[in-house]
């Protein structure tokens, strides 16, 4: 369990710390809010997974599967995470 | 001892179909190379085999269990792509603990071949390098089953000799199959050779089967 969390986390590490600073950054342009921020949040998530994994490092599924996580999988994830997110914010 | 059963693999390109209802097993101790030429579906066999390309039709099984997802595939098997595939910015030392067990870690750490890169991440490595680290992973992983594709490109001889040697001590837990153009290097740690052509796999016994199956120049 802890191994898979580590791996998940090297995989996410490059998406969340940009998708959280656009996130703020476009959300700040229209007046900050949270719900605002998880919409976009929602957006910038799977767009940086398309940008870094699907065009840039398309060779690194290979090291994720080799620890069972399928390409698949890792976009059910993204798009769970961001849609969490956005759901969460709109409550606070 | 442990069994990989691959039957009925099946794949098409378009209207072209590389592999024809192929058949190859494995089990713990032994190695079995892959040649063929350019294009003939070795890598794409592999894929299917490790779960990241699906066949039109395939049946694979390690032990009893059938593998239809990837996480089915976890621990069973391992595969090494042809490219590069290690995330850049992770120290070598810290891949060491997530592919390997506790007793294959402490193995790896003592090798001279990977001992100058611990410390680096996989972006700081040579091509040659990166080679070196990401097979040594692979064969030290705590998978039951590995495939190697092409693990020889880019080495030096004398690397490839000790990579010989290191596969040939893992194979009291693990079964192998390896494809790679360096013909000679496969079929000298292989148990038995198969040849990839017109999208059937034919068993080799010796270089002669290769040159009449056209692998081999005549003047070999």
């Amino acid at each position: 369990m802890m191994k898979n969390l580590k791996i998940l986390w090297i995989f996410y590490l490059k998406l969340l710390i940009p998708a959280v600073l656009f996130s703020i950054l476009m959300d700040s342009q229209f007046g900050f809010s949270l719900s605002g921020f998880g919409l976009c949040f929602l957006v910038f998530l799977p767009s940086l997974h398309f940008l870094i994994y699907e065009l840039r490092l398309k060779n690194e599924y290979t090291f994720y599967a080799n620890f069972g996580f399928s390409r698949q999988f890792l976009w059910i994830t993204t798009l769970s995470f961001g849609l969490i997110i956005n759901i969460s914010t709109k409550f606070l | 001892m442990n069994k990989l059963h691959v039957d009925s693999v099946t794949k098409f390109f378009d209207e072209n179909k590389i592999l024809k209802d192929i058949y190859i097993s494995c089990e713990t101790g032994k190695v079995i190379g892959l040649l063929g030429r350019n294009g003939t579906g070795k890598s794409t066999l592999l894929k299917i085999i490790f779960g990241t390309v699906k066949g039109d039709s395939q049946f694979i099984k390690v032990d009893d269990k059938v593998l239809q997802h990837q996480m089915d595939r976890k621990g069973r098997i391992a595969y090494l792509p042809q490219y590069s595939f290690l995330p850049k910015g992770i120290k070598i030392k810290k891949l060491i603990s997530l592919f390997c067990t506790q007793e294959n870690s402490d193995k790896l750490f003592k090798l001279e071949l990977i001992k100058p890169f611990l410390n680096e991440t996989s972006g700081n490595l040579s091509g040659g390098e990166k080679k070196i680290v990401e097979v040594l992973l692979i064969i030290f992983s705590d998978s039951k089953f590995i495939l190697l594709d092409e693990p020889f490109n880019a080495l030096s001889p004398k690397i490839i000799s000790e990579i010989q040697k290191i596969i040939k001590e893992q194979l009291k837990q693990k079964g192998i199959i390896i494809s790679d153009h360096r013909f000679q290097e496969v079929l000298d740690i292989s148990d038995e050779a198969y040849m990839l052509s017109d999208g059937y796999l034919k068993q080799i016994k010796d270089l002669k089967e290769l040159q009449q199956n056209n692998y081999l120049p005549k003047s070999i």
